[in-house]
């Protein structure tokens, strides 16, 4: 689908008459996804679509709708959809106008070659890894994503905005009778996936996963690999660095802005203009992204906005505007960076002399008391016993339970290391591993 | 009891049989009238019935799925409204090929288009067929001609918006006289699917389905103490499914119970008896016992991304799961329950299976190619989010059978305890042994009567060492179905409604709140 498609349809869009202005977001996406599990591939799909969103506003009230395909006839139909629902909504005070034209700077993000990887190639790809855990008696299972993205936003104010984009991700569980090891690689480009370094990890984890003894839950200094972070950040963007749960006062960042809530090493920002991630240079709004600094050396400085939570805080937008059938939830930053530290990874487990090393989290949950950030959450695919600076003893998994500022505030080392992870749907990080104090693990499983 | 378990009613179908498509068939025509909605030119044969006597010659199996939905949202928050109006429709063409899988889809219609996407899915199989340890094969399923739809008293789309709207803004207006009251919230939606489905073995089935649901949820604060109470649920019915869920009286209730969790003592720690309601319950079956049976997962098809299962194939038929007391079943037959349908997406007809009877593990969750792993048939569990996605082996409706006691006879004969209802935070191993699950709130039980409200409760076991300690559940009189609309798994992540048939039960020696260290 080209651009000039894209651009056709909005044109019929916003040459409807009936509403005091108009939006029109279009995001085109193809995605061939490649599963493989017990060293074989088993799900191997294709799938291609476009959603169109359409924003009408009367007044200070919004209607909302959205359609699946550039057919006129149905263009027409979300168009007059959202303009005729919009009387039925109640009038939003803090709403002024859609965003009017802003500069914004173009990321190189698409690459064509990415977009015309065949089915054949994936499944060579899949086979590197495959192979790799087959002569090792291993057992690989994972996903080897490619996606290209056209995304454009377009309103009746001129804003005029298109981004394309693809992304590729690798992901690789290597299991045996009793551990299992796990990595990940994403990048815009295809080339840069090389599956026999995830491999090499995922198996080299499993293999030293072996045999894995329980140790009793309690307090622990923890080494959390960049995999683990990631799963703990999604939760955090979610519960607390958005403007509406700040607003709605149940933010951990409510309340709280200039004041130390983490330790001083830390330091988080969200990007959406870096060109190693799944970039986004504008949000659902066409609002540019800005570089928002949310934690600066420990002392919270700020979430992300969209314009209505903007207006509402007498703030400017900070371009972090989801699709407009989440505008009730509100923004969000889905490309958070953590800076580096001095240290190579290696070098801060030989600092620690008791710990345990968590290579990732399964199922975390961030809603025991949001106030507090206090998650819940298992380890998975790779948790050992840190002695003496070494990693002597795999463990089954442990439960944590633990306050993410509390946390925060005892971290110890950043590694200089980072990686960036994600893509799956619109967020990537760019995070390190990071060794913390005193981590609270209650409860264990049996494996 | 068993009465709420025979076949629904609330599904119509025409008479039914085996062969090639006619159009003599007045359903047949909707079909047809359907199909040529989503066509810009040509004919119904050429683009799907033609496509699949085609693909008969040059694969082994060939399904489609046409699909077409229609959705409305209202989303409330402090007044504020979010009216959402949705129309999405696209097809899957499925291919077995020399042994392997491949899948393709699209939202663009016309000729050409579709003959590419088969030739895709084509294409995919024979990649996958590069990287195959052993060729997938089905298990018999009989060819399927029929149409259903959910019969409904209420229109969802017919209710004027205003009164939806208005309904939402009301509760918000109640919730919010309490001062403490932050966040009021609510949502009404509703979907029509129309879904037909084609394979190269003779099925053509149509099914329409109306989901209706949504519901309210407050908000408290004071300093640093935040408190939720919520009630929100789905079924497979009309708008008097809303209209039953008594929206408004619930608002003035939850405001309260909201507002008393401020100043309510902490759940304390320990071992204790727990009681658990109904909508604690359906979560604690889906997440401990629904995806655990998921026969997919057992097998590894999920090791990359959500998991694997403690039920291993061993395990079938022998292991002890729960106690005399659980009987658990998956039923797809149940009137108006969320995980309800005539016919799954490979066209096998919904049923109901013996997952656990009287403690025993006896049954999986089953698709057609993973039903031959076991020596059976499939029990029709294969589902696909959307158009887009490759069905995956989901939960219908997850039940666990009803016992003899009435809630207040067994808060009664619980000398010690703990009373905890209301999801607030979910966390499961990815083998789906040990959990921990926050509640809204709950009730401190001495001496067989509920003497204080307890704020921030959370428990925790291992999956089979707490189904053993269940000694007692609730009557059909306590058993309702609770929809659960937004069930997550596989790659990308499909979200599917499904549904979970509970009534109050007891758990001896539970671990409640959080081990301090």
């Amino acid at each position: 689908m080209s651009e000039e498609r894209i651009r056709e349809a909005a044109k019929v869009v916003l040459s409807t008459s009936g509403a005091d202005q108009l939006e029109v977001t279009l995001l085109q996406e193809n995605q061939r996804l490649t599963r493989f599990a017990n060293n074989e591939i088993h799900q191997n799909v294709a799938h291609e679509d476009v959603q169109v969103r359409v924003r009408a506003i009367r007044g200070k009230k919004i209607g909302t709708a959205k359609v699946n395909s550039l057919n006129q006839q149905r263009l027409k139909w979300a168009t007059r959809k959202a303009i005729d629902t919009a009387p039925y909504g109640v009038e939003n005070d803090y709403f002024t106008s859609l965003p009017s034209p802003q500069r914004w700077q173009p990321i190189q993000a698409h690459f064509p070659s990415t977009e015309e990887v065949s089915a054949r190639r994936r499944a060579d790809v899949v086979r590197e890894v495959v192979d790799k855990a087959r002569r090792s008696r291993l057992s690989a299972a994972g996903a080897l994503s490619v996606r290209t993205r056209r995304f454009g936003v377009f309103n009746s104010l001129g804003v005029d905005a298109y981004h394309p984009s693809t992304w590729v991700r690798l992901t690789s569980v290597v299991s045996s009778q009793d551990s299992s090891g796990y990595s990940e690689v994403g990048s815009p480009d295809f080339e840069c996936v090389h599956p026999a370094r995830v491999a090499d990890e995922s198996i080299s984890k499993c293999v030293k996963g072996r045999h894995p003894v329980e140790v009793e839950p309690g307090r622990y200094d923890v080494f959390l690999e960049e995999y683990a972070l990631s799963e703990i950040f999604n939760w955090l963007a979610w519960i607390g660095m958005g403007a509406r749960s700040f607003q709605e006062e149940s933010s951990f960042m409510y309340g709280r802005i200039g004041e130390n809530i983490m330790a001083e090493k830390v330091t988080v920002w969200d990007d959406g203009a870096d060109p190693d991630t799944f970039s986004l240079p504008f949000d659902f709004e066409g609002v540019p992204r800005r570089k928002v600094t949310i934690v600066e050396r420990g002392v919270a400085r700020g979430v992300v906005y969209d314009t209505l939570t903007a207006a509402r805080g007498g703030s400017i937008s900070t371009g972090h505007a989801l699709p407009p059938e989440y505008s009730l939830f509100g923004p969000l930053p889905l490309h958070l960076h953590m800076a580096a530290g001095p240290s190579s990874k290696a070098s801060i487990i030989s600092s620690i002399e008791k710990g345990v090393m968590v290579t990732r989290f399964h199922y975390i949950n961030g809603l025991l008391k949001p106030r507090e950030a206090l998650f819940t959450g298992m380890t998975r695919d790779g948790t050992f016993l840190i002695e003496n600076g070494k990693l002597t003893t795999p463990l089954k998994n442990l439960r944590f339970t633990e306050s993410m500022l509390r946390a925060f505030t005892n971290v110890a080392e950043i590694s200089k290391e980072r990686r960036v992870l994600g893509g799956d749907d619109f967020s990537t990080f760019v995070l390190p591993a990071v060794w913390i104090k005193d981590f609270n693990f209650t409860g264990r499983t049996e494996f | 009891m068993r009465a709420r378990l025979v076949r629904s009613s609330h599904i119509v179908r025409p008479p039914t049989g085996k062969g090639r498509v006619s159009r003599g068939n007045l359903w047949l025509d909707n079909t047809v009238r359907f199909l040529e909605r989503c066509r810009s030119g040509g004919n119904v044969e050429e683009y799907f019935l033609n496509l699949l006597n085609d693909l008969k010659k040059n694969v082994d199996y060939a399904d489609i799925r046409v699909l077409e939905e229609f959705g409305e949202e209202i989303q409330m928050k402090n007044g504020e409204v979010n009216f959402v109006n949705t129309r999405d429709r696209g097809y899957g063409i499925r291919v077995l090929h020399k042994g392997s899988w491949g899948f393709a889809s699209s939202s663009t219609f016309g000729a050409e288009q579709v003959r590419r996407v088969a030739t895709t899915a084509t294409e995919i199989a024979a990649a996958s067929g590069t990287l195959k340890r052993q060729s997938a094969a089905l298990s018999e399923a009989e060819p399927r001609v029929d149409s259903c739809r959910t019969a409904v008293v209420k229109d969802p789309f017919k209710v004027p918006p205003d009164d939806k709207v208005g309904l939402l803004v009301e509760c918000s207006r109640i919730m919010r006289r309490h001062k403490a009251v932050k966040v009021a919230e609510g949502s009404i939606e509703s979907r029509e699917i129309t879904k037909v489905f084609l394979n190269t073995e003779g099925s053509h089935i149509e099914q329409r389905t109306v989901v209706t649901g949504g519901g309210i949820s407050c908000r408290t604060r004071s300093g640093g103490e935040i408190q939720t109470r919520s009630l929100y649920d789905y079924a497979v019915r009309g708008f008097e499914f809303i209209d039953s869920m008594n929206l408004l009286k619930e608002s003035e209730r939850l405001a309260r119970e909201a507002i008393e969790l401020l100043s309510a003592p902490e759940c304390p720690s320990g071992t204790t008896d727990l009681l658990l309601g109904g909508s604690q319950l359906a979560l604690q079956i889906h997440e401990s016992c629904g995806h655990p049976i998921e026969l997919d997962r057992v097998l590894g098809a999920e090791a990359g991304f959500y998991g694997t299962s403690f039920l291993t194939l061993d395990k079938l038929g022998s292991f002890r799961y729960g106690s005399d007391d659980v009987t658990i079943t998956a039923d797809a037959t149940l009137p108006g329950g969320l995980g309800s349908f005539a016919y799954d997406d490979e066209g096998v007809s919904g049923q109901r299976t013996v997952i656990v009877e009287r403690g025993i593990f006896k049954g999986y969750l089953t698709s057609r190619e993973t039903a031959c792993a076991i020596g059976q048939k499939s029990n029709g569990s294969m589902r696909a989010s959307s158009w887009s996605c490759i069905p995956l082996i989901r939960m219908t409706n997850i039940n666990l059978e009803p016992g003899e006691w009435t809630l207040e006879e067994l808060i009664r004969d619980t000398r010690k305890g703990i009373l905890m209802d209301s999801t607030k935070s979910w966390s499961i191993d990815d083998k789906r042994l040990n959990f921990q699950f926050g509640c809204e709130s709950a009730w401190q039980i001495e001496r067989g009567k509920l003497v204080r409200l307890l704020k921030n409760p959370v428990y925790t076991g291992i999956t089979p060492q707490f189904w053993r300690s269940c000694d007692a559940v609730c009557n059909s009189e306590e058993w309702r179905i609770w929809g659960v609309p937004n069930c997550g798994k596989g790659e990308p992540t499909q979200s599917i409604p499904v549904g979970h048939g509970v009534a109050p039960a007891r758990f001896r020696d539970v671990e409640v709140g959080v081990r301090r260290s």
